[in-house]
């Protein structure tokens, strides 16, 4: 388990590595050049002798892996620059962010899997009933909805028709019912089905109908034996659907004008902050890939027999 | 002598109308055991499934099934719950995949206990672990921490047979239990099965497709062959005089394996 | 033929629609009843009505000529992009299934990367990096799929390599290129097109998304996300304007869902 785990965090750093030269790579085929910009912004005329001074400050006349390196090592200390359109660090600016979306993710994400684990067991206990046949006709169309639609017409229904709710902002709990319950539904959809699926292939183990056999309580059976024996594939789920869930974030905090980390990062394309975009692609890929890399410690409690390399080449 | 378990016309079919048991008809006695005989989709282990109203969805049944007077196919889930465990314990041809293999074994037992009985954690342990030494296992804190995994196919087929025997149950299915065992440890799991009954009241139904082993456990024995039964009767009957070709080809092979010699041991 | 439609009345349905689009957006300049990008700033704002089934906008355009003139812009990209897409896993995914060992280890790390990633923020990066402009988008759009159609179709390459038939036509001396056209692409483009469907609709929820975030098609453009952002800004004045473009994708997506499944249900 040690080597394995060791061999994760080795690929789990190339990986990042590996991003971080693709973000360098494309930075630098930027159009226009990062010194007269910087000049320009600031207002000032990019006249040839200071734009060459600063090209020379900034390391530009070397070759393009020296740059990559110099740049690598301000970045991996930390040092994400300053914004170009507040002067502010990118780093304290991104941590500011970062509670209402992390708020936000993971209230829909508990309240997905609390809504789609019960609904996606009843629908694979219950296969091909009528019940499960209608429900499941509901997520084909369900995974269609577009969730910026879904987001506007709950934004009308519950804020303008019938304005219950604020649309705007983060500052109460009230201003997350709206954003929350849009994420949760359009991922709920694809939940249920994902784990409605894995109740139908489970309940058919051997290990699981000899439970049946022996009359559990239903308290006991689906949480401890049907449930837990679904525990690597849902966390599988999971981790995998992060992503969505990012993006998802991105979508709902414009919609509701919700001052979150996804709404800040996006804003930085069309001010053309490069030192935000940077920091926040870097951040947002770092941090998914510590998430996997944790969760792969998950699999080894779950099931001491698991040998990790088999299981991720797999489609 | 009392029956326990009447079968009646039991006819199972498939979705395209494919009869796959067939008007099955045989009974349990209270403390006897009944052998039933067959190739592999001759539908003997279907006919177990349908004891335990575990048949696939795909797979209609029809027929009455009489345990004590009560109709299993009228009951109640909550009924079915505790007549599974409580009252009728399975054992399977592969015991490892029959227990959960995350779950520690002393836990399945626990929570098997307390489904059915109002009984302490503590209390269920100790129940557990008397079940296990009655199964001839030594070390039971061991077994009871080991995962199912971490055990022989011997040892996980003696825990299962604990398992099913926990509760006290009327009747026992086992359905090939040593057929995926080596010839050891087969032996030493039917020496174990016929002690138990012989010990207890209970009643066995026992699948399988070995003549000689239904020769040595059974009082009564059923030939089935695709999806009928064809012959049934008594041990002494079905062996010494049979009286269906078929059972007659069982009996002349099953008296070849016996050191070539032309009786039927046991009988 | 009208029994297969009798049973699969909604595949048919949705089936009808799309070729109904596909005709809508190529004649889109012949049926569509007004100039989509005339403002006239005395129709502005008009609720559907029978002169406009969809209403006007805020600069007094038809909404209805404007969803028919955007239908070119919102569907039609997505075929481009799942065809280069299709194209890059077709050839890196064979590739990568005849390297073996290192390379292959090599070329599933980098598609780990990318499965990994948000498309999102690909798509940031990417935009924000090289700017704005729908070639862009495209690239970034690619760059999020491509991996998973490599994995998949090194996936498929690997189980037909093991096929019989395939070793018999290797051992008889056929060429390996030739073995690749002939047998085994066409032997899983059955999985590779229902795939492709079912992401069609991600596609297009994912291409009008970015341009309702202001990063794909930019005003005046009628691509239906724009419009949806349009409407998102009038919601309380003309909630018909956000709705119908939303309407259409939802619409169009949802048929492509729709015959996909049919079609997975059938493998």
């Amino acid at each position: 388990m040690l080597r394995s785990m060791i061999h994760r965090l080795f690929m789990l750093i190339v990986t990042f590595v590996l991003f971080s030269l693709f973000v360098f790579t494309l930075m630098r085929l930027a159009p226009g050049d990062p010194a007269s910009m910087l000049l320009l912004e600031i207002g000032a005329v990019p006249e040839q002798s200071i734009v060459a001074d600063l090209q020379k400050q900034w390391g530009l006349d070397q070759s393009f892996i020296q740059q990559y390196l110099a740049w690598a090592h301000h970045v991996f200390q930390g040092e994400l620059g300053h914004s170009f359109s507040s002067g502010e660090p990118v780093l304290s600016e991104m941590i500011e962010r970062l509670g209402p979306t992390s708020k936000l993710i993971a209230s829909s994400f508990v309240l997905t899997l609390f809504i789609s684990i019960p609904i996606g067991i009843w629908m694979g206990l219950n296969e091909g009933t009528m019940a499960d046949r209608v429900v499941y006709s509901m997520t084909i169309l369900g995974l269609s909805i577009p969730l910026y639609w879904l987001a506007i017409l709950l934004m009308y229904t519950l804020g303008v028709i019938w304005p219950v709710l604020p649309v705007v902002g983060s500052s109460t709990i009230r201003h997350y019912i709206l954003p929350v319950t849009a994420m949760t539904l359009v991922q709920s959809v694809y939940f249920i089905r994902m784990v409605r699926s894995y109740t139908i292939q489970y309940s058919k183990f051997s290990y699981i109908e000899a439970a049946k056999t022996r009359g559990l309580r239903p308290s006991i059976f689906y949480p401890s034996y049907l449930l837990r024996s679904m525990f690597i594939p849902i966390l599988t789920l999971i981790t995998t659907s992060l992503p969505s869930f990012f993006g998802a974030s991105i979508i709902t905090e414009t919609i509701f004008s919700f001052p979150g980390f996804s709404k800040y990062m996006l804003e930085a394309i069309f001010r053309r902050d490069f030192p935000v975009i940077q920091g926040s692609a870097l951040f947002v890929a770092a941090f998914i890939f510590v998430f996997n890399y944790m969760t792969d410690l998950l699999y080894f409690l779950a099931d001491p027999r698991v040998h990790l390399d088999k299981q991720r080449w797999e489609v | 002598m009392t029956t326990l378990l009447e079968v009646k016309n039991l006819n199972i079919r498939n979705k395209e109308g494919q009869s796959l048991v067939h008007n099955s008809s045989f009974s349990l006695e209270t403390g006897k055991t009944y052998a039933l005989i067959g190739e592999s989709g001759s539908g003997k282990t279907l006919t177990s499934k349908a004891i335990l109203d575990m048949l696939p969805a795909h797979l209609q049944m029809s027929g009455d099934i009489v345990l004590q007077g009560e109709h299993l196919q009228q009951l109640s889930r909550k009924r079915w719950r505790s007549i599974r465990g409580g009252q009728i314990g399975a054992i399977f041809q592969h015991p490892e995949q029959a227990l959960h293999p995350s779950i520690p074994i002393g836990r399945q037992f626990v929570d098997l206990m307390r489904s059915h009985l109002p009984v302490s954690r503590y209390e269920a342990e100790k129940q557990a672990k008397k079940m296990l030494s009655q199964v001839l296992l030594k070390d039971t804190s061991h077994v009871m921490s080991s995962y199912a995994h971490e055990l022989s196919g011997g040892m996980n087929q003696r825990v299962m047979i604990a398992m099913a025997l926990l509760l006290k149950p009327k009747i026992l299915i086992a359905d090939e239990p040593t057929s995926a065992l080596d010839v050891k440890t087969q032996a030493e799991i039917i020496f174990l099965l016929k002690e138990l009954i012989l010990d207890t009241d209970m009643s066995m139904l026992f699948i399988t497709h070995d003549l000689l082993i239904s020769g040595y456990l059974a009082d009564t024995i059923g030939v089935m062959r695709e999806g009928k039964i064809i012959e049934q009767g008594s041990k002494e009957n079905i062996l010494s005089a049979p009286e269906h070709e078929y059972t007659q080809e069982l009996c002349r092979h099953c008296s070849q394996r016996f050191l070539g010699k032309g009786e039927i041991p046991y009988a | 033929m009208i029994s297969i439609i009798r049973a699969n009345k909604l595949p048919t349905a949705a089936l009808l629609y799309i070729i109904l689009l596909i005709i809508t957006g190529l004649a889109a300049p012949w049926i569509s009843p007004y100039d989509p990008f005339h403002t006239n700033h005395q129709q502005k704002l008009l609720p559907p009505s029978i002169a406009h089934p969809f209403g006007t906008d805020y600069l007094g355009r038809d909404l209805l000529s404007r969803v028919i003139h955007g239908t070119s812009e919102s569907v039609f990209p997505v075929f481009i992009v799942l065809s280069v897409v299709m194209l890059i896993g077709l050839l890196v995914g064979t590739w990568s299934a005849f390297l073996g060992n290192k390379l292959d280890m090599l070329m599933m790390s980098l598609t780990d990367i990318f499965t990994a990633l948000p498309s999102m923020l690909l798509t940031i990066v990417v935009v924000g990096f090289l700017g704005f402009g729908m070639e862009n988008v495209y690239f970034a759009v690619i760059l999020s799929w491509w991996a998973k159609y490599v994995r998949i179709i090194r996936g498929l390459i690997h189980d037909v390599k093991k096929e019989p038939y395939i070793t018999a036509s290797r051992v008889s001396g056929a060429f390996g290129l030739r073995i690749i056209t002939r047998h085994m692409i066409p032997n899983i483009m059955p999985q590779i097109g229902t795939m492709l469907i079912l992401d069609v609709s991600k596609v297009i929820l994912t291409l009008s998304g970015l341009s309702f975030l202001g990063i794909g098609a930019q005003p005046p453009s009628p691509e239906w996300g724009v419009m949806l952002l349009d409407g998102k800004n009038y919601l309380q004045v003309a909630p018909w304007m956000g709705f119908f473009p939303g309407f259409m994708i939802f619409l169009t997506a949802a048929s492509f869902q729709i015959i996909g499944e049919r079609l997975r249900r059938e493998r």
